[in-house]
């Protein structure tokens, strides 16, 4: 049964006579042991979005079920329970500023009825396994960010949820931070099958961590499915966009690519490659077949989940004629290519 | 003047100055304090709206707060005697002093509740706590330095009160200061009392705000 399945979600908002239509029509289904990315520009919706996955913030239509459960068919009680199962990480942290490490990660126990001996030990282990063992008796102000974000992860994982969202929750971090988190992320997902969702404006945290994504656009999900998939083959404007500003390298190295030259005029190529041996005999072969110059506007190597993938995009020679033989060329040797419209940085 | 009868009468009113604030403080915290809880809770941003509760509530605390004390203590004069017998004397004035203090105290733990960050709010909230849960696990403990400031101030407020309820026969020092200061001409004892109505302000406002910043753990 999927983890997590969205069906025909609207929500509005209304405010001083107002409507702001934050999601519509979205249908999604997150499948159990999902790393599940959800993308999108600022206001985009996303957050409103999760809010809905446990009900923090209620549909104005639609439907969200939990393992085959309709939440918006529970009582307040049995809503409370379930979102105790639904575990919650944020970009601030939101850590109880009053309590130390310790007691921070017996709050959601101590909440659900958990002795307090019982919550210490358990919160002991979980701290030790964020690697934090030694912080119990700090205070979240005395930790750095990556720290915080530790005791976050070890707080959602004691009432053993099924289910971990994330907002934004490696947003407010430097990149070894944000890669040091992502790398526990992917072991809390791999070690005990806890059902991720993560939240982001940074392709590259999809690339690094994800096995699926959505992209939502003004409330709208453009598109979702496979991350190889969607990197190779990125169907709506949003997601090619979203994957030009992917930076090259590791996740979080920030949302701009490096460009050897301001893209711009000319006819552009973008060509996926699954193996890099491809890359440079095919790429010099066609040079001294044609004998006209192409412009590396842009090549990198990607690491998408787990698979080394070869991006490179191409501005061709002015000469129309040469561009249909180029084009020709490269479908003969079976690769993927696109052409990338628009002025791109 | 210096005799024994007159620092009897001093020590006597730090006594009755000092029960009269602090009953009037802990009573007034008994009403402010749920009041101030309700309102912060169903005020438009906060975390159950209710906008009758609300206006019914913001709509007391501000017409009482408007009425000047003084003038509290006049109006209120038969509705004290009802209460405690007798409309003169320290515990008389508490009653006063507690319906002024109350919505005053209720304004102070308002603004307090409402200092904490929603995003606190929002993560008990995911974990399934429900309301009450949200208030008095999450809510009063995140607000408790703000709280103990604004109780703080509150005291020494309500201490100011009660030297005003001296005018008409409240006991106390202030009712010393006035007796001496301003019916007898008796100077001496006005600025001896006005001296320790200071020392005990500085008291309450110095270990207020230490415990505070003691049990801040922001820093
Ligand atoms: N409580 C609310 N009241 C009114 N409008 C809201 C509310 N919450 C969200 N919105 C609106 O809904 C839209 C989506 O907001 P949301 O916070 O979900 O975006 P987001 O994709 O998470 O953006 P960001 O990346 O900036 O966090 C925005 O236009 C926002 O103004
Ligand atoms: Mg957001």
């Amino acid at each position: 049964m999927a983890a997590i399945e969205v069906r025909h979600l609207y929500k509005s908002f209304t405010q001083k006579g107002m409507t702001v239509e934050a999601l519509s029509d979205i249908n999604l289904t997150v499948e159990q042991g999902d790393i599940y990315g959800i993308i999108g520009m600022s206001g985009a919706g996303k957050s409103t979005l999760v809010r809905c996955f446990n009900y923090l913030e209620r549909p104005t239509d639609g439907q969200v079920l939990i393992e085959g459960r309709e939440l918006g068919s529970l009582t307040e009680k049995e809503l409370r329970v379930q979102r105790s199962e639904i575990a919650m990480i944020f970009q601030n942290f939101n850590l109880l500023m009053q309590k130390n490490v310790l007691d921070n990660i017996c709050f959601p126990m101590r909440l659900s009825g958990k002795k307090k001996s019982e919550a210490r030990q358990r919160a002991r282990e979980l701290l030790a396994m964020v690697g934090l063992a030694e912080k119990e008796r700090a205070y979240p102000a005395q930790l750095s960010g990556g720290q915080k974000q530790r005791v976050a992860i070890a707080r959602a994982l004691a009432c053993e949820p099924k289910i971990l969202l994330c907002d934004e929750a490696t947003s407010a971090l430097d990149p070894q931070t944000t890669a040091a988190i992502l790398e526990l992320l992917r072991e809390i997902n791999r070690s005990l099958g806890i059902t991720i969702i993560i939240i982001t404006h940074q392709m590259s945290v999809i690339r690094e961590v994800c096995n699926r994504v959505a992209i939502i656009e003004r409330g709208v999900l453009v598109e979702n499915g496979r991350v190889e998939e969607i990197f190779s083959h990125p169907k709506s404007r949003a997601a090619r966009e979203l994957i030009l500003r992917d930076g090259p390298g590791g996740a979080g190295e920030g949302d701009r690519p490096v460009l050897p030259e301001r893209m711009s005029g000319g006819k552009k190529l973008r060509i996926v490659f699954s193996e890099n041996s491809a890359f440079e005999p095919l790429i010099a072969n066609m040079i001294l077949k044609f004998g006209a110059p192409v412009n590396i506007l842009r090549a990198d190597t990607k690491n998408v989940g787990g698979v080394a993938k070869g991006e490179m995009i191409l501005g061709l020679p002015e000469d129309g004629h040469l561009q249909i033989d180029i084009e020709k060329y490269l479908k003969e040797k079976g690769l993927e290519i696109e052409e990338v419209t628009g002025d791109v940085e | 003047m210096w005799n024994n009868q007159v620092i009897i009468m001093l020590l006597e009113g730090i006594r009755d100055t000092l029960y009269m604030t602090l009953m009037s403080t802990v009573i007034g915290y008994v009403i402010g304090l749920p009041m101030g809880i309700l309102l912060a809770v169903t005020d438009r941003d906060g975390i159950r709206p209710n906008a009758v509760i609300y206006k019914l509530l913001d709509v007391t605390a501000n017409l009482i707060r408007s009425v000047p004390f003084l003038i509290l203590l006049i109006v209120l004069i038969p509705f004290t005697r009802f209460v405690v017998g007798k409309s003169y004397g320290p515990t008389a004035t508490i009653v006063p002093l507690v319906i002024a203090a109350a919505p005053y105290i209720a304004r102070m733990v308002e603004s307090s509740l409402k200092e904490v960050d929603a995003g606190v709010i929002e993560a008990a909230r995911s974990m399934g706590a429900s309301d009450f849960a949200v208030i008095t696990r999450v809510m009063l403990v995140e607000a408790r330095t703000s709280l103990i400031v604004g109780a703080t101030i509150s005291l020494g407020t309500i201490l100011g009160y009660s030297a005003m309820a001296g005018t008409v026969g409240g006991g106390g020092l202030g009712d010393i200061a006035i007796r001496y200061g301003y019916t007898r001409w008796q100077t001496d004892i006005m600025v001896v009392t006005v001296i320790l109505l200071v020392i005990l302000f500085q008291i309450f406002q110095t270990a207020g705000m230490k415990l505070a910043s003691h049990l801040d753990k922001r820093k």
